[in-house]
């Protein structure tokens, strides 16, 4: 089973995305709510799988993943975002996340994002 | 998890954001400056609320923090005039308040609905409108278009290849952008229809032509057709070589490799800077805690039950004594912690005063500012969510009645804008909390006057104290109110509100001086579920009175005792003239103590006299739990006149805690 740490500063989305990957067999074994918390809580944890929030406090999602990819290069990043923040994604992509999936989603859209992951 | 409990979380979490968002334009509002910090958090409030609303499918909610967000989101990039904050900061209020009211219909169980199309247009004129005078440079969205490592000559074989993306992955630009990255490695030169990728508007062409990629590389077709199909959300995919011609038309003659790197200039928000305090908090359903409270309530019944037990209590058990003496330390501790839990500090609903000063200086042209002192003090959850409302109505009457327009208290000397302070304290077991405000201050003669016309006054004229002329406002039916205004006279007057305090265990009064303003002081018990209380035994049966409420008590002597002209006893206690209740009279309970002298008179208090309780004998001090009257009692009897609730005593029998107030009434 796959598992993964979900990063997102609002307790909704963190509980929406947790309930979806449980639900198709992935296994959330952490939650974060800021990029700083993300970091330490990679450490601590090394998911298989990271969704990363982009707007947050303390530390936002390019950031934590900047730190989280210079510890671990293989790290699988995946961020999400809402439209207008194509900016910020694009650094994303381009700092190494491994994708990402934009809000709204649906479940079969995260968990084909997931399964895109080697 | 059920739908149902996801939107608990939703509704709970965004009414906590829209509060902050609140309360961060108010700073805003009042400093008149919008700092990039708060731009920033503003926006990113708005951003939370905006994704966990389009996730619910909550479109207008969704729609209108869009929108503000957008505003937000320009203001973070541009400087903005410091005249359009008047209208930035209504634009941002009114939308906040549709949301509020939209979050209510979903709270009432109904959907949100709003047709939110002409403020989100007004959102979107008005930063057109900013857009349009073209102010400061916007800051450059950085980047330029993806192309392989520079410098580089072009090599290997041409390939084309075509993508399209699924209908939900969205951002196709981005996407597009994403794949190029990832070829680029190993590609000597790309081109991509369309060019722009970091155009937003390319998506839109992504999506109705789809995506073709142009490589020259020296890998192989099959290499390359692998690492694209890395990418998410890829429909169709296919790759072919191009033939030579086709290679030259696309890349141009073989020296002419583009030479731009593929830079992107950061513009992360810069939101580290915000302190944002987040502590270990988790929210806890109130029922669980409502809950809890009643099992510790029953524990630290069982408690002395066990210990005070009277088969128990003739033995002589050393390590019984010594166990004993431990549970009911832990007892006291674990009711400790559980009243503990279920204190909040009054910020958040003092905050929301903020608001409503803002909203009525804003009407009615008077100037004024809130100021707020204690505001981590702390009351019981439940009284605190009953006293919101009473406060609301405080604030507001002295925004309306209390203080002047501006020129009538320039003309009395005084600063032109008004203050309102909103304070609270802790008081031994109570909280004090007071609402002053600095305005005109209470009119005794007015009070007087009105008070004889509604028959309230019975006493004579010069008699009545200052205190309690200015307390007739509290009275049933008593409004000094001139004029309905729109904030105050909602039909609601001050008995009302001093009704509302009583009911949640408290008392109200006030104070005030001529031409310097009016204080209201609310005191409230810290909180209710748990009171130490005087037990009292009158024939067979045993009542409490709460400790709060007792001033004295003592045995009286046969002389101390008279009767009025009316029969009924009074005593004279230091200077003053006490009526005296006779419990087993009230109760209509036999006793053999009928004589004055044989029992004991306790003097207690309530908000409107001081009055001796007559009773046989003092029992003893004890923590109670206060349970309310069973229902089928409190159905049948319309008004258990004197009773505030029961209990259950040390040897698991029934007692009654008497109500202070509603015993003489």
């Amino acid at each position: 089973m796959k598992t993964v740490l979900v990063v997102d500063d609002a307790a909704f989305m963190r509980v929406s995305i947790k309930n979806m990957l449980t639900k198709n067999g992935y296994e959330v074994i952490g939650e974060a709510e800021n990029g700083k918390i993300a970091i330490q809580k990679y450490q601590e944890l090394s998911p298989d799988i990271v969704t990363m929030d982009i707007t947050m406090p303390e530390m936002d999602g390019l950031a934590s993943l900047k730190e989280i990819l210079k510890a671990d290069p293989s790290a699988n990043v995946i961020m999400v975002s809402a439209m207008g923040q194509e900016g910020m994604v694009r650094e994303a992509v381009q700092t190494g996340a491994k994708g990402f999936i934009v809000k709204p989603f649906k479940e079969d859209v995260i968990i084909s994002a997931l399964g895109n992951l080697k | 998890m059920s739908d149902d409990s996801m939107l608990e979380i939703y509704l709970y979490e965004n009414s906590q954001l829209l509060d902050d968002f609140e309360s961060l334009l108010l700073t805003c509002e009042n400093t008149e400056s919008f700092s990039a910090d708060q731009i920033a958090e503003l926006f990113r409030i708005l951003h939370t609320i905006k994704g966990s609303s389009a996730m619910m499918n909550f479109d207008s909610i969704a729609n209108l923090s869009h929108a503000l967000e957008d505003l937000f989101g320009y203001m973070r990039e541009h400087n903005t005039r410091k005249d359009d904050y008047a209208s930035i900061s209504a634009l941002a209020f009114e939308t906040l308040d549709t949301i509020k009211a939209e979050i209510a219909k979903i709270q009432e169980g109904g959907l949100p609905d709003a047709d939110v199309t002409a403020i989100t247009k007004r959102i979107r004129d008005f930063i057109g409108l900013l857009t349009s005078r073209k102010e400061p440079p916007p800051q450059q969205d950085g980047g330029q278009d993806a192309s392989p490592k520079s410098g580089q000559a072009l090599s290997g074989r041409g390939y084309q290849a075509k993508i399209t993306f699924q209908s939900e992955a969205k951002m196709e630009n981005v996407r597009a952008f994403g794949i190029v990255k990832s070829v680029e490695e190993m590609c000597t030169g790309i081109v991509t229809v369309p060019e722009d990728l970091l155009e937003n508007q390319s998506a839109d062409e992504i999506v109705a032509n789809g995506f073709t990629l142009y490589m020259m590389s020296e890998e192989e077709k099959s290499t390359l057709e692998e690492k694209i199909r890395e990418a998410f959300f890829v429909q169709d995919f296919t790759i072919a070589e191009l033939d030579d011609a086709k290679t030259e038309e696309i890349f141009g003659p073989a020296d002419s490799a583009e030479d731009t790197g593929t830079k992107t200039v950061s513009r992360s928000a810069d939101t580290a800077g915000t302190v944002s305090i987040k502590q270990n908090y988790m929210s806890v359903n109130l029922s669980k805690l409502d809950l809890l409270m009643d099992i510790v309530g029953e524990i630290v019944i069982t408690e002395s039950t066990v210990t005070k037990n009277p088969e128990i209590l003739k033995l002589q058990l050393e390590s019984f004594e010594k166990a004993s003496r431990q549970l009911r330390k832990l007892t006291d501790e674990l009711q400790d912690i559980v009243m503990s839990i279920r204190m909040v500090p009054v910020s958040a609903t003092f905050h929301k005063m903020e608001r409503i000063v803002r909203d009525i200086s804003v009407k009615t042209d008077k100037r004024a500012k809130l100021t707020i002192i204690g505001e981590d003090t702390e009351l019981d959850k439940n009284v605190l969510d009953n006293l919101s409302d009473p406060l609301m109505h405080l604030v507001r009457n002295a925004m309306d009645h209390g203080l002047e327009q501006s020129d009538v208290r320039e003309a009395a000397g005084k600063d032109p804008v008004g203050e309102i302070v909103l304070k609270a304290r802790n008081s031994g077991s109570d909280v004090l909390i007071t609402i002053s405000d600095d305005g005109r201050g209470l009119d005794r003669d007015k009070l007087i006057q009105k008070g004889l016309e509604k028959g309230l006054i019975e006493k004579d004229i010069s008699e009545i104290t200052d205190k309690e002329a200015y307390n007739l406002i509290f009275a049933p039916g008593f409004s000094t109110k001139e004029e309905v205004t729109e904030f105050s006279g909602r039909g609601v007057g001050m008995d009302v509100v001093a009704k509302n305090i009583r009911k949640i265990g408290g008392s109200v009064h006030v104070d005030s001086k001529p031409g310097e303003g009016m204080e209201v002081t609310i005191r409230i018990p810290l909180t209710l579920a748990i009171i130490d209380g005087m037990l009292v035994s009158v024939g067979g049966f045993t009542y409490i009175i709460p400790l709060l409420s007792i001033r004295d008590s003592f045995k009286p002597g046969k002389d101390d005792v008279f009767s009025d002209p009316a029969g009924n006893e009074m005593i004279w206690l230091r200077e003053n003239c006490y009526p005296i209740l006779r419990l087993h009279e009230v109760f209509g309970i036999e006793t053999e103590v009928t004589d004055i002298s044989d029992g004991i008179l306790v003097l207690v208090e309530s908000q409107s006299l001081s009055y001796c309780l007559f009773v046989d004998d003092l029992v003893g001090e004890q923590q109670t739990v206060v349970k309310p009257m069973p229902l089928y009692i409190s159905h049948n009897f319309d008004s258990i006149k004197g009773m505030a609730g029961c209990t259950i005593l040390g040897d698991g029998s029934i007692s009654l805690i008497l109500d202070i107030n509603g015993l003489v009434k």
